[in-house]
């Protein structure tokens, strides 16, 4: 019997009785709620009452908890009107770190064309498909290969790679097999040389390796070894030399193994990981290899205890990811991490775990300066979301030198104000000219409609300091959709053009 | 009174949300709150009673089943703060926690070991296998429901299962895959334009 087969008899809900629906039910609640939450809380306990089912098991507590809870509320309702005008601050707000204008500046570059759109869209609404854009990878200053997700309808979705040559000015669909395969690993060492896996979400599926030599205008998919394998990470030094690294199935027990090719892909070589490296599950990959056979790649110790914590764990590879061997690394909380390379020898890994509600947040900084071999926990100041109970989650992160990094992040503001799912989260832009060691709030350019705001995921990629590329999604901001302004969803394009972001605090370079 | 502010299209059009979805929800809440059943009608009239106070807000059909799964995953994360802290008390008080459902002799013993393996996930890998496997929701309206991306769903399903399977110790789809580390030839299967 297979996982499937199981996960779907295990079902609690097969084994009660659920009680149809009844009209009468439903007028109870629309004539009962009332428009506060004391009245609320008493409503539902009569409806729970008036449907036989108020609770049995935790009777001596539940009804003093009941009538505890409306005392609490009816007081609060008393007390808050009082207390307002000493409230935290608005939500807006809870943005970590200042909007500090930086010497550079981000523009908005384009959209990128899909069936449907037209250029007018950018003064606001509304393309007719919607695309996630989930990584970016720029091999020069005018050729950027993005990876995305778009689905019409929940029925069609599928991964989707587009392709500018003119630095995000104009980009058009370059891959999108239509079967519903989900793109991981992707890697365009060149202007005209990109790789990335793509996977049937489906049992027995057997992942394909997509590549292009010619700029993203054809592409052949090659099968990559092994059976139902899942490689999710895959960095290629050149057109010729790449690495993957993936739940792979050897026998009886999913281990984690890498392979690598020398001639593009035709053909494969089984490497074997360190023990218990688990690779990292973040939508960009967190491993890199260098022309010289250096590779760098980052991961956690084996799945994870029970509670859902594990440490975080760096590999490295000195032959084009034929030997691995593991980092020397401090101990540091981690679920995941996201990791960027400057060069063979510099790398910063930011290192995610699951808070309370299972959500990722920054749990610390790792940056090795000796090609992977070293590595050290720096401090990650300004990397914590400023509001408890809005996590920030760390999308993407990019280095084009070892002081100067980008990282894209959203604030999980759904999870704290009940609205979910239909409350965005925001997408930040956060950077460091020190090495990691500050981290501050990039500004970014005013959305082409009052009713837009950028949310995640917002993958980004620097080819220098001065020039980097953003794509990620605009949607309506809360305000709008409550005005009942229809739901809009589209991709935009930023450009990054200037000096480096500096200093302490966000404090510019002048 | 709200029902005399109320139009006659926001009575019908909660009702309609209500027969649709009661069992869905129902469900959806129950497969999550086994540790103290009786609770779960609570909740699913707490899930409807806010689609009710929120219904000019709803979006349309079907987009408001998903709305109805959030509003769902916020009221349990309430209950669940209350129920740990009615645990706490107890405790405190010298009393058992109710852990029965876990020891129900009629439930086959295998599905009470993938519950129990489904305990041993992260929490938010777990959230993702349920709203698949249990409640339905494809990679999409689940990523939806959760606020994250349709790729980080299915690759965390991927690695759930993976998990499970080690747990579990059950045969997997995937075919064995060979020690040799020799070269593996592999042709070209499509060209695609």
């Amino acid at each position: 019997m297979n996982i499937e087969s199981l996960l779907f008899q295990s079902d609690p809900a097969l084994n009660v009785l659920i009680p149809d629906p009844s009209p009468h039910d439903a007028r109870m609640i629309s004539d009962s709620s009332a428009v506060n939450d004391a009245q609320r809380v008493l409503s539902t306990y009569e409806f729970a009452n008036h449907r036989g089912i108020a609770s049995k098991l935790n009777d001596g507590i539940k009804r003093p908890a009941v009538l505890a809870m409306l005392a609490v509320l009816v007081a609060a309702a008393i007390v808050v009107p009082i207390t307002v005008g000493h409230s935290s601050a608005p939500r807006n707000n809870t943005k970590p770190g200042g909007l500090t204008p930086t010497h550079g500046e981000w523009s908005l570059a384009g959209y990128i064309s899909q069936p449907g759109w037209q250029a007018s869209s950018a003064s606001g609404p509304l393309p007719t498909t919607q695309q996630f854009t989930l990584q970016l990878t720029c091999p020069t200053s005018a050729t950027c290969y993005s990876s995305g997700t778009n689905f019409q309808n929940h029925e069609k979705t599928q991964g989707v790679i587009s392709v500018t040559h003119d630095g995000g000015a104009n980009w058009r669909q370059s891959l999108a097999p239509g079967d519903g395969t989900y793109f991981y690993g992707f890697s365009c060492p060149t202007v005209n040389t990109c790789l990335v896996v793509g996977d049937l979400p489906k049992a027995n599926a057997h992942p394909l390796l997509y590549t292009t030599t010619d700029g993203g205008m054809t592409w052949t998919s090659l099968s990559l070894p092994g059976g139902y394998e899942l490689p999710v990470f895959l960095s290629c030094a050149t057109a010729l030399k790449c690495v993957t690294i993936g739940l792979f199935q050897t026998g009886a027990a999913p281990t984690p193994t890498s392979y690598f090719t020398a001639d593009g892909g035709q053909s494969w070589k089984t490497s074997v990981l360190p023990p218990s490296f688990f690779p990292s599950e973040n939508d960009q990959p967190a491993l890199e290899c260098f022309p010289n056979g250096r590779c760098v790649a980052g991961g956690t110790n084996g799945f994870g205890s029970p509670l859902g914590q594990t440490s975080a764990s760096m590999i490295y590879s000195t032959d084009d990811g034929a030997t691995w061997a593991s980092a020397s690394v401090p101990s540091m909380t981690a679920t995941s991490g996201i990791m960027s390379c400057s060069n063979d020898s510099h790398c910063l890994s930011i290192e995610s775990s699951n808070d309370r509600n299972g959500y990722q947040t920054a749990s610390g900084e790792l940056v090795t300066n000796d090609g992977g071999l070293t590595w050290s926990a720096i401090p990650a100041t300004g990397l914590a979301s400023l509001s408890t109970s809005v996590p920030m989650s760390f999308d993407s992160i990019t280095c084009p030198t070892s002081a100067d990094c980008w990282a894209s992040t959203h604030l999980i503001e759904s999870e704290c104000n009940g609205t979910c799912p239909y409350v965005p989260d925001h997408a930040v832009m956060m950077a460091t000219s020190d090495g990691g060691l500050t981290w501050k709030t990039e500004q970014l350019p005013l959305p082409p409609s009052e009713s837009l705001q950028y949310v995640s995921d917002y993958p980004v990629y620097c080819v220098s300091p001065t020039d980097c590329r953003a794509v990620g999604t605009l949607e309506l901001t809360k305000a709008a959709s409550d005005a009942g302004v229809s739901w809009v969803q589209q991709d935009v394009v930023l450009t990054f053009e200037g000096g480096p972001v500096s200093g302490v605090n966000g404090a510019s370079k002048s | 009174m709200v029902t005399s502010q109320a139009s006659r299209e926001d009575h019908a059009r909660f009702e309609a949300l209500y027969q649709a979805n009661y069992k869905p929800i129902y469900a959806y809440v129950h497969r999550r709150v086994l540790h103290s059943s009786s609770d779960v009608p609570d909740i699913v009239s707490e899930v409807f009673a806010r689609a009710w106070r929120r219904i000019g807000d709803l979006p349309p059909s079907p987009q408001d089943r998903l709305w109805l799964f959030g509003v769902a995953h916020k009221c349990l994360l309430e209950h669940h703060r209350r129920w740990s802290y009615q645990l706490r008390l107890l405790s405190h008080l010298g009393a058992q926690p109710n852990q029965v459902e876990i020891l129900d002799t009629s439930v086959d013993p295998l599905h009470l070991r993938v519950r129990a393996a489904l305990q041993e996930l992260r929490p938010f890998d777990r959230e993702v296998v349920l709203l698949v496997y249990w409640d339905g929701l494809s990679h999409a309206e689940a990523a939806c429901v959760l606020g994250c991306s349709v790729n980080a769903v299915a690759l965390r399903i991927k690695k759930a299962k993976v998990r499970l399977q080690v747990q579990l110790d059950v045969d997997s789809p995937a075919a064995s895959l060979s020690s040799d580390t020799s070269s593996i030839p592999i042709t070209p299967k499509e060209q695609l334009s």
